[in-house]
C-alpha cells in the first residue's frame, strides 16, 4: 500500500531540518515555511510532516518542547539540538552534491 | 548528548505511552486549529474550513499511527500492548485455555523431563577443568567396543604415547566396607582404584588436603593413602577437617587419609558417586597388575595442546597390536588367537565421562525423545484446532479490523503472541510436570550395584530448551490459524454468515489437523506397541530355571581362609541356612546365577574332533551340592551333585542339553567324558547329569552350551549363595541376616535378592521402555480424541440448521448420525493408513530394541489401527448423537 508523497523522505528531513535552524517552531509553522520560502512550489503534506518530526525527533536530531504559541495557545515547538545542526551540514553537503551532479547531466545534453 | 535525549524519549515511549498518546493528540488538534482559521481568512465557511484542514491532513488517526510508527520501541509497545489483549482475551474463555495449557503442560513437561534425563547421563560435562581435552580409550573386538585395559598394556602406552597425551586409569570396585580400624562401626562405600596420575589428568583438585599423587601408586606396595568423595565426607564425616591423617579401613586395608577431592567432583562414572578413591598399587589387587590379560582398567586421557585424538588412537592402535601379537604366539584357541589379531584401539571424547547408564540407556532415551515429541506435536495440533474455532467466533471481528487498516502482518501477530502466550503458560506448567516425570523416570533406572545418584538440577541447557520448544510450539500451532483467519477481507467475513460451505479452507485446515493427528497417534501406538509386546515376549521366555521362591545374596568374610577351609566355611554357611525353617534347599555356585558376566573354559569330548576352526571355548559354572534343586533347573536325566562329589571322589560334570547336543548329537551322554581346563590344571571327569537349557545370560540371548562342574572338586573363587525358600523369599533376607553371622565371626550376607527381582531388573530398559511408550501412546490416544470430538462438536454446530432441513424432509435420524460420524471416520482412517505407512517404515530404526518380532508387525498395526478408529468412533459418537437428536423446528429457527 504505497502513500502518495510529494517528496522524497531524505528531503523532507533536510527541508525541516534547514527550517528549524531558523528557529524553534511549532509543526504547521513548519509547514508554512517551507511552503512560503519555495514560493509554493514545494507543498508539505500535512499527514507526512509529523511522522517526519517524530523521527527525528527520536534520532535525537530536533528536541520538542511545549509552549504558548503566538496567540497564546499550548503547541509544541521544535528546535534543532547540537547533533541536528551537524546533521544538517552533513545533509547540506551531500544535497549540494547530487544536485551539482544532476545539474552536470542535465546540461550536458 | 544525543543519545541520553534518545535514551530519555525511548524510555518515555516505553514507560509512559499514556501521556504521550495524549500530547500526539494535542498537538494535532493544534495543526488543525491553524489551519481552519487560516481556511476561516480565506473566506471559507466554519464547516468548509474545519472539513478542508481535516482533509488537507488527510485522516486523523493515520497520521497518528505513523507517528506512533517512527517512535523508537513501537514493536516493545505493540508487544505489550498484545500481550495485555491476549491475556484478556485468555480470560475470556478460561475453559478453552485451560484445556489448552493442560494439554502443553503434558506435552512440554514430558520433553523436558526426557530432555534433562539426556542432558545429564549424556550432555553434561564432567565439572573439570578443559573436560574438551578428555578423551576415553577402549579395546575394541568383535561387537565389544567397552573392553578395559591391562596394568602392563597402561604403562607401555603412558611411554609410547606420553608425549601426545597423558594417560590415567581407574577401576571401580563397586561398593566396599569403610569404616574406622579395629570397630565395627563399618558401611558401604563406592570405592574406586586409581593410578597416581588420575586426579592430575582429570583437572580435578582437593578441597581439603591433597589428591593422590604418581608417587603414591608405585609398586610393589604404593603408599596406603585414601581420597574422599567430598559429599561422602560431609555425610559420613559431618565434614570434620580432622580426618586428615586418620586410618580408615577400606575392604579390610587401613589407608591414610590425605585429602577430600572438590566438592563437584563426583569420578567419571556419571550416575555412580565415588565415595572414596585409593592407589591401585596400594589395594590387594596389586598382585595381578602385572599380568598381561588381566583387563580391569578404563583408561582416560588429557591430549596435550595441538594433538588430535586421531594420532593419539593410531599410535595406541600400535602398541596394542605389537603387545597382541607376542601373546597370539601362545594362545591355543583358534577364537581367542582370532580376538587377538582382531583387537583395536578406539578413542572417543570423554568430556561427559563414562557412564554405564549412557551405553545402556542413550538409545532408550532417544526413541522416547521422539515419542514425546510426537505427543507435543498432537498437542500443538489439537490447539491449533481449538485456535482455528476460536478465529471463526472472532471473524468478524478480524474482519473489520483488517477493514479499517489494521496490516495483516500486524493481525497476524498479534493471534501470535496469544498463541505464544498459551504455550508460555503450558511451558511453565510443563517444568513443574518435568520435575516430577524425572523422579517418576528414574524410578525405571535400574540400581546398577551401587546408589544411582544423578543430578537432575535443571541447568541452563534444560531451561534454554524447555523455553524454546514452548515458543517453538507456540509458533507452530498459532501460525496456520492465524494466517488462515487473517486471509480473506471483510466482504469474506461479513458475508460469511452461518451456513453450508462457509470458510472451506479453514475446515479444510481442520480437517487436515484431525488427519494429521490421527497419523501421529498411529506412528505413537504402533511404536509403544511394540515395544510393550516385546516385553511381553520377553517376560514369556522360559528361562530354564524356576526363579519364584529364589533368593541370592553374598557372604563377606574378613580374612578369606586358604582354600580347604574355605570349603569348610562355606559347607557351615550352607548347613545354617538350610536349618532356617521355611527354607526347602540351600546352594552356591561360582558363575552360575543370572546376569551377564561369566566364566568359560576349554572342553574337549571324548570321540568328537572339533574342525580346525571351531571353538572350544565354552561357558561354565561352578556350582555346590543341590544346585540344581536349590535353582530349579530341570534334571532331564541323571543326577544332582551331592555333598560326597569332592576331591577325594571321582571327577563328574554335569551338561546343558545344548551341549549334549554339540558334542553327542542323540546319543545318551551320561557316562561319556569330558576334558576341561581348572585354575589348578586339566580335569577329566565323568559326565553324571544332563540338564534343561538355562538362559544365564538372560532372555535376549539364545541358549549356549553350558558346562556344570561340582564346586567341591578343585578350589575355586568364592561363590554367591542361594536359597530355595518354601514362602516368599525376601522375608527370608531377616532370618538369614540373623542366623548366618553365628557360623564365623564378623561374618556379613551382602546384596540379598530375589531372583525374580534380579530377572525383572535385567529387564528395566525394556520395561521403562514399554511402560512411558505405554503411557504416552494413551496420551496421544486421548490427545486425539479429544481433537476428534472438538472438530465435530463444532462442525455439528455449524450444520444444525442443514441437519434441521435435511430432518424436516424426511431423513431418519441413524442417517444423519451417519452422515457426520462418517466425516470423523474416513479422516481417522486416512489418519491411520498414513501412520501405518510411517510407522513401517519409522519403526526400523528400533528394530534392535525389539525381540521375537519384525518392525512392521501386523498384529501390533491392527491392533493399533483398531484403537484409533475405535476412539475416533467413540469421540465422534457424542456430537453426532447430539445433533440428529436437535428437535428440526429449533435448527431451523436458529438460522
Amino acid at each position: 500500500m504505497g502513500k502518495p508523497t510529494d517528496l522524497v523522505q531524505g528531503t523532507l528531513d533536510l527541508l525541516i531540518l534547514k527550517t528549524l535552524a531558523l528557529g524553534p517552531m511549532h509543526g504547521w509553522a513548519v509547514g508554512q515555511r517551507i511552503q512560503q520560502i519555495s514560493n509554493d512550489v514545494l507543498q508539505v503534506q500535512q499527514g507526512s510532516l509529523y511522522p517526519a518530526l517524530h523521527r527525528l525527533e527520536q534520532q535525537g536530531w530536533i528536541r520538542a518542547e511545549w509552549g504558548d504559541s503566538e496567540n497564546n495557545r499550548r503547541a509544541k515547538f521544535y528546535s534543532l539540538t547540537r547533533a541536528g545542526q551537524k546533521r544538517l551540514g552533513e545533509e547540506l553537503a551531500s544535497w549540494e552534491r547530487l544536485s551539482a551532479a544532476i545539474a552536470l547531466v542535465v546540461k550536458a545534453v | 548528548m544525543r543519545w541520553l535525549d534518545i535514551l530519555q524519549l525511548r524510555l518515555r515511549t516505553l514507560l509512559d505511552r499514556g501521556s504521550l498518546d495524549r500530547e500526539l493528540d494535542d498537538e494535532v488538534r493544534h495543526h488543525l486549529e491553524l489551519e481552519t482559521e487560516r481556511n476561516l481568512a480565506r473566506g471559507m465557511t466554519p464547516e468548509q474550513a474545519r472539513a478542508a484542514a481535516c482533509r488537507a491532513i488527510g485522516g486523523m488517526a493515520h497520521v497518528q499511527e505513523e507517528c506512533r510508527d517512527a517512535r523508537g520501541f513501537r514493536y516493545l509497545e505493540d508487544l505489550a500492548q498484545d500481550v495485555r489483549y491476549a491475556a484478556r482475551a485468555m480470560r475470556r474463555s478460561p475453559g478453552i485455555a485451560a484445556v489448552a495449557v493442560a494439554s502443553l503442560a503434558l506435552g512440554i513437561g514430558a520433553n523436558t523431563a526426557v530432555f534433562s534425563l539426556i542432558n545429564t547421563i549424556m550432555l553434561k560435562s564432567l565439572p573439570v577443568a578443559h573436560p574438551e581435552q578428555l578423551i576415553q580409550l577402549t579395546r575394541i573386538y568383535g561387537n565389544s567396543v567397552g573392553g578395559s585395559f591391562s596394568y602392563p598394556l597402561l604403562q607401555q602406552l603412558q611411554k609410547e604415547t606420553g608425549d601426545a597425551v597423558d594417560l590415567a586409569a581407574s577401576s571401580r570396585r563397586g561398593s566396599a566396607r569403610v569404616g574406622p580400624p579395629g570397630t565395627a562401626d563399618t558401611e558401604q562405600a563406592t570405592l574406586e582404584t586409581v593410578t597416581g596420575e588420575y586426579f592430575n589428568v582429570l583437572g580435578a583438585t582437593a578441597a581439603l588436603g591433597r589428591t593422590i599423587q604418581p608417587d603414591d601408586n608405585r609398586l610393589p606396595n604404593g603408599s596406603p593413602v585414601a581420597v574422599l568423595g567430598y559429599r561422602y565426607w560431609r555425610q559420613r564425616f559431618a565434614s570434620d577437617p580432622a580426618i586428615l591423617g586418620q586410618t580408615l579401613v577400606v575392604a579390610d586395608v587401613p589407608y591414610i587419609v590425605i585429602g577430600v577431592a572438590q566438592p563437584e567432583f563426583f569420578g567419571v562414572e556419571v550416575g555412580n558417586r565415588t565415595d572414596v578413591w585409593v592407589p591401585l598399587a596400594a589395594t590387594p589387587q596389586r598382585k595381578w597388575l602385572l599380568q598381561m590379560g588381566f583387563n580391569f582398567l578404563g583408561v582416560i586421557g588429557r591430549l596435550k595442546p595441538g594433538v588430535s585424538m586421531a594420532q593419539v588412537r593410531a599410535q595406541s592402535d600400535l602398541v596394542l597390536t605389537r603387545m597382541n601379537a607376542r601373546q597370539v604366539f601362545k594362545a591355543r584357541d583358534p577364537r581367542q588367537r582370532q580376538q587377538l589379531l582382531e583387537q583395536h584401539i578406539g578413542a572417543k571424547p570423554a568430556a561427559t565421562g563414562f557412564s554405564r547408564l549412557r551405553d545402556q540407556f542413550s538409545e532408550p532415551l532417544r526413541v522416547l525423545m521422539a515419542i514425546v515429541a510426537g505427543v507435543l506435536l498432537i498437542a500443538c495440533s489439537n490447539i491449533a484446532n481449538l485456535q482455528l474455532a476460536r478465529a471463526s467466533a472472532r471473524e468478524r471481528e478480524i474482519g473489520v479490523r483488517l477493514a479499517i487498516g489494521a496490516g495483516r502482518l500486524r493481525l497476524v501477530r498479534q493471534l501470535l503472541t496469544e498463541s505464544v502466550l498459551l504455550s508460555l503458560a503450558g511451558g511453565l506448567c510443563g517444568v513443574a510436570v518435568a520435575w516430577w516425570g524425572c523422579r517418576a523416570l528414574l524410578h525405571f533406572v535400574p540400581d546398577l550395584g551401587t546408589p544411582l545418584s544423578v543430578d537432575l538440577q535443571p541447568d541452563a541447557r534444560v531451561l534454554a530448551f524447555t523455553l524454546s520448544v514452548s515458543i517453538v510450539s507456540g509458533i507452530l500451532f498459532g501460525l496456520g490459524p492465524a494466517l488462515r483467519s487473517t486471509r480473506g477481507g471483510l466482504d469474506v467475513a461479513l458475508k460469511s454468515e452461518r451456513g453450508v460451505g462457509h470458510n472451506r479452507a479453514r475446515r479444510r485446515l481442520g480437517r487436515t489437523l484431525i488427519a494429521a493427528q490421527a497419523a501421529l497417534s498411529m506412528l505413537l501406538l504402533v511404536a509403544s506397541g511394540l515395544f510393550i509386546r516385546t516385553l511381553m515376549k520377553l517376560e514369556a521366555v522360559d528361562l530354564g530355571f524356576d526363579s519364584s521362591h529364589v533368593l541370592t545374596f553374598g557372604i563377606n568374610v574378613l580374612a578369606g581362609p586358604n582354600p580347604p577351609q574355605q570349603n569348610e566355611l562355606i559347607g557351615r554357611v550352607v548347613e545354617r541356612a538350610q536349618s532356617i525353617p521355611g527354607v526347602i534347599a540351600a546352594s552356591y555356585a561360582f558363575c552360575g546365577g543370572y546376569g551377564p558376566g561369566g566364566w568359560t573354559t576349554d572342553v574337549h569330548a571324548e570321540g568328537y574332533t572339533p574342525r580346525d576352526d571351531e571353538s572350544i571355548s565354552f561357558d561354565a559354572s561352578r556350582v555346590g551340592p543341590r544346585y540344581f534343586e536349590t535353582m530349579g533347573i530341570p534334571l532331564v536325566a541323571g543326577r544332582d551333585f551331592t555333598g560326597r562329589d569332592d576331591d577325594k571322589a571321582p571327577k563328574v560334570v554335569a551338561v546343558n542339553q545344548s551341549m549334549a547336543r554339540h558334542f553327542f548329537g542323540t546319543q545318551n551322554p551320561l557316562g561319556r567324558r569330558v576334558r576341561f581346563e581348572l585354575q589348578s590344571g586339566t580335569v577329566e571327569a565323568e559326565i553324571v547329569g544332563l540338564v534343561k537349557d538355562v538362559r544365564h545370560h538372560g532372555a535376549r540371548k539364545g541358549s549356549a552350551a553350558w558346562l556344570y562342574t561340582p564346586y567341591l572338586q578343585g578350589a575355586g573363587p568364592w561363590p554367591d549363595f542361594t536359597v530355595r525358600a518354601a514362602g516368599a523369599p525376601g522375608a527370608m533376607i531377616s532370618a538369614l541376616r540373623r542366623d548366618l553371622p553365628a557360623v564365623q565371626a564378623r561374618l556379613q550376607v551382602t546384596d540379598p535378592q530375589t531372583l525374580d527381582e534380579e530377572v525383572g531388573s535385567s529387564l528395566a530398559r525394556e520395561r521403562m521402555v514399554a511402560s512411558i511408550s505405554g503411557f504416552f501412546g494413551v496420551i496421544a490416544l486421548l490427545l486425539a480424541s479429544i481433537g476428534v470430538y472438538g472438530t465435530m462438536a463444532y462442525n455439528v454446530t455449524r450444520r444444525t440448521a442443514e441437519v434441521g432441513i435435511r430432518m424436516t424432509l424426511g431423513a431418519r435420524q441413524g442417517e444423519m448420525v451417519w452422515m457426520i460420524l462418517r466425516e470423523a471416520l474416513l479422516l481417522v482412517a486416512a489418519g491411520v493408513l498414513i501412520g501405518a505407512a510411517v510407522a513401517s517404515a519409522a519403526t526400523r530404526s528400533i528394530a534392535s530394541m525389539l525381540f521375537g518380532l519384525h518392525p512392521g508387525d501386523l498384529t501390533t498395526m491392527t491392533l493399533a489401527a483398531a484403537a484409533m478408529l475405535a476412539v475416533a468412533l467413540a469421540a465422534g459418537y457424542l456430537p453426532a448423537r447430539r445433533a440428529a437428536s436437535v428437535d428440526p423446528m429449533r435448527a431451523l429457527r436458529c438460522e
